[in-house]
């Protein structure tokens, strides 16, 4: 939208130290509205980096803020999933992946002048989440510096792209590739261990559908057609599904036979967890993704991270 | 003595354009003579005198800059260092390239010296970006400059108007070097790590080419096509479009009947990659071969292949550790983690059956076998504690199912999976190829060839 | 290449094709006929690769063993 506007007075345009102290105050006191707050917070996230980009500014303060911004997002993903109020989950996403690709721009280009961002490697783990299926991220990510590339954080993005590599995903558009493995056992068994921080697991809660749906494309394929109902029960622990409502739900809308015994898993007729004129499934939550944001502040989830002002000198040297 | 400013004008009216030559080796006499000359003329001065000059009646206006840029580059080059004037040097090769863009000037004789100009250019830009900290420059400034040049000329071809032609001979210049255009320009972009730039070139082509059959190109050019084709598809994780372009290289190379220093040099090259990326494919090289290329990458590979044959996960992580920092400077390696262990747990499923069920002349295996085999596979957990995380995170025993399933839905092991009661049940035969087909074969159907570049092989 | 050795550095420009002379080829047919050249480079399959070693012995001993 702002593609059409004209561009704003250079007096509306914040400086940077404010907008960081913008983002501050939305960080103490606002994110702790949400779910409700959820369209403000989308529209004031976009303000402030609209700002940075209006200046053509990428120093320390707007490191720190896309930074901090993609993990307000990221946030947002598995708050809004559990609850009922309406939102727009691909705008998030669009604002998320924006961010993310301002973030590694700026990264290349301070590493380009002999400078290091302390948080680089936080932030490249999440890109590798958000084209989870590019082989362009591969490449990117082995291009990095081995302690970009050894971090744990991207080490295990790295196993989860793996995990639900799987040769039989079918989208548009999309090129199927050669051996690659569905393991979507593993994803849910992982996604459970307390070695797998929150915000990485809110954001591959953004994937739980698809790998449910290719969990059941697999099983559909690999059983004999003439194979008993599989017990809801069967489901909920290996998928990792909530209650059995939320498996009516997920076979109702792929139209997946259910009886009195359970899930009669050959009656899967779609290829793709994509479904043509329908409006997509509602994203899931995992109680265990919810377990782990009870234990943390939210602050302090923000927050974290090291000061982007050590990359500071050799930016501004430039 | 006569004047050597109006000798060259005559030569350029004869229709003579190879006196616009940089090439210090070849054109050095008349650039020396010229500088000689120029020594005192002025900017200006230099322009009007070659408006004066009247070339193509003065109505090319990108030709006179062509021949000023030229006069400035004999006025002012060092003769000792074309790396001191690098300047003198883009100036000339960017008014050469842009007197090809338009077809309806008689740019024919123009395009072999903008060839002959390309491989001086090239190397001169990649050594001045190799010293990009010490001159103050972008990383890979200079050759992205000499890309987006280059690839206006790329760009310029027009896709086919002309009358196919049935001899490479009979083709207009800039068809001729359409593939060499190319190439050149998949190198660079390979180089400055922007090689998803290399999609559009291999896309336009075929569509820009007015050649009959791809195998009318020069035959090197041929073999640098494929072998950039191939590692452009196998950085995209593409295997059997990958193996297809990079095994069709190699035998090209190989049936060469002399085979030079620089033939074999390349052929390692293209091993480099045409390896990993058959073996992905289901095929196993044979090392004999291999070490008559290459003794290094023989003895870099030869465990591999034990390794994925006896389906050992363990050892398999272990290989890629050892391997890593060559792996992954070639992008190989996320693409052997996640691709290599599909046939390893192929081999290994079919050496449970080959031990359990056979014997038994049982038609099933359990989960709780194949999960045993695992176990034994991906060793004791302390063995692989001290590798990188994603050597030990991605497989376990517990995935038994999950690999169970993802072979068959592939098609490479032909049976049910019972995952309730934990059986996996195939048909009754002595013949284990009932049950695990070849899986270059199964791959070959599951993965075709890209239909755009069939034209390669007509 | 020899494993870990190469910089990185240097490896793009070390994965370049350099020039090499060529064979001529007098007509467009020959080339055809390389598709036919038999170079070697690869075997069967794997199912034709013979293993007897140890990690074969431990899997069979393993499963045997867990049989019982």
């Amino acid at each position: 939208p702002a593609a059409a506007a004209a561009p704003p007075l250079p007096s509306d345009v914040r400086p940077p130290h404010i907008l960081q102290k913008t983002l501050d105050y939305i960080v103490e006191n606002i994110i702790q509205q949400l779910p409700d707050c959820e369209s403000f917070l989308w529209d004031r996230m976009r303000s402030i980096r609209q700002d940075f980009t209006y200046q053509n500014y990428f120093g320390p303060e707007a490191i720190d803020c896309n930074e901090r911004i993609v993990r307000i997002h990221l946030l947002i993903l598995h708050i809004m999933a559990k609850s009922d109020v309406e939102y727009s989950r691909q705008q998030e996403l669009e604002q998320l992946h924006k961010a993310l690709i301002t973030l590694s721009e700026i990264y290349d280009e301070v590493r380009l002048n002999g400078g290091f961002c302390p948080n680089e490697a936080e932030f490249r783990a999440y890109s590798l989440l958000s084209r989870i299926r590019d082989p362009e991220y591969d490449k990117m990510i082995q291009d990095l510096p081995e302690n970009i590339f050894r971090d744990d954080k991207v080490q295990l993005a790295i196993c989860f792209r793996r995990i639900i590599s799987n040769s039989n995903y079918s989208e548009r558009g999309y090129i199927r590739t050669e051996n690659c493995m569905n393991l979507y056992a593993r994803f849910f068994q992982l996604i459970q261990s307390p070695e797998i921080p929150f915000l990485m697991s809110s954001f591959l809660e953004v994937y739980v559908n698809e790998v449910r749906f290719y969990a059941v494309k697999s099983l559909s394929h690999s059983i004999n057609r003439k194979h008993k109902p599989i017990p809801m029960s069967y489901l909920e622990q290996t998928l990792l599904f909530n209650n059995d409502e939320e498996i009516r739900n997920f076979c109702k809308y792929y139209s997946i036979d259910i009886n009195g015994d359970g899930v009669l898993l050959t009656s899967l007729e779609h290829h793709s967890h994509i479904l043509p004129d329908t409006k997509p499934l509602k994203q899931s939550y995992l109680l265990c993704v919810d377990g782990k944001l009870q234990m943390t502040s939210l602050v302090q989830l923000i927050n974290s991270g090291s000061s982007n002002d050590i990359a500071s000198p050799l930016l501004e040297s430039k | 003595m006569s004047n050597p400013l109006n000798q060259f004008f005559q030569e350029l009216h004869n229709g003579n354009d190879t006196v616009l030559s940089i090439d210090i080796a070849a054109n050095g006499q008349l650039i020396a003579n010229l500088q000689n000359h120029l020594q005192n003329t002025q900017d200006d001065m230099m322009s009007s005198l070659v408006e004066k000059a009247k070339l193509h009646n003065g109505s090319w206006t990108r030709y006179n800059i062509l021949v000023v840029s030229f006069l400035k580059f004999c006025r002012d080059v060092d003769p000792w260092s074309l790396w001191e004037s690098f300047d003198l040097v883009f100036d000339y090769y960017q008014s050469l390239s842009n007197c090809l863009l338009n077809d309806s000037y008689p740019l024919e004789s123009l395009v072999p010296l903008f060839k002959l100009t390309t491989d001086i250019v090239i190397p001169l830009a990649a050594r001045l970006d190799e010293n990009h900290e010490a001159l103050g420059t972008r990383k890979h400034q200079f050759l992205a400059h000499v890309s987006s040049i280059i690839s206006k000329v790329f760009n310029s071809v027009k896709p086919k108007f002309e009358e196919i032609s049935s001899r490479f001979e009979d083709l207009p210049e800039k068809q001729k070097v359409l593939l060499y255009v190319s190439n050149r320009l998949n190198n660079i972009y390979m180089r400055i790590d922007s090689s998803s730039s290399c999609a559009n070139i291999f896309k336009n082509v075929k569509p820009k080419s007015t050649i009959q059959r791809f195998s009318q190109f020069p035959i090197r050019e041929q073999i640098e096509y494929r072998y950039l084709l191939g590692r452009y598809y196998l950085l995209n994780h593409r295997v059997s479009n990958a193996f297809h372009q990079l095994n069709r290289c190699f035998e090209m190379l190989a049936s060469q009947q002399t085979v030079t220093p620089a033939l074999r040099r390349n052929m390692h090259r293209v091993l480099n990659y045409l390896i990993p990326a058959g073996i992905l494919f289901g095929k196993v090289p044979s090392m004999q071969m291999v070490a008559q290329v290459s003794p290094e990458l023989a003895r870099s590979y030869t465990p591999l292949i034990h390794i994925v044959c006896e389906g050992n996960l363990a050892a398999f992580h272990c290989w890629l550790a050892e391997h890593e920092t060559s792996l992954r400077a070639r992008r190989l390696l996320l693409l052997l983690l996640e691709k290599m262990p599909m046939l390893l747990y192929r081999n290994l499923v079919r050496r449970v059956v080959l031990l359990v069920a056979f014997p038994q002349n049982l038609n099933k295996i359990s989960y709780q076998a194949v999960e045993n085999a695992i176990r034994i596979s991906l060793g004791p957990p302390d063995r692989l504690a001290r590798l990188p995380i994603i050597y030990r995170t991605i497989h376990a025993p517990e995935n038994v199912g999950n690999v169970l399933e993802t072979l068959v839905t592939l098609t490479f092991l032909k049976a049910n999976c019972f995952p309730l009661s934990g059986q996996c049940v195939f048909r009754k035969t002595a013949n284990i190829r009932d049950i695990f087909p070849n899986i270059n074969e199964k791959l070959v159907i599951l993965f075709p060839l890209n239909n755009e570049d069939s034209w390669l092989d007509e | 290449m020899s494993f870990d050795k190469d910089p990185k550095k240097t490896l793009e420009e070390d994965d370049e094709f350099e020039d090499f002379p060529v064979d001529t080829w007098p007509d467009s047919e020959t080339l055809r006929e390389t598709s036919n050249v038999q170079t070697n480079l690869w075997q069967e399959d794997w199912d034709d690769v013979e293993v007897d070693d140890d990690f074969t012995k431990e899997l069979q001993a393993e499963l045997e063993k867990r049989q019982q």
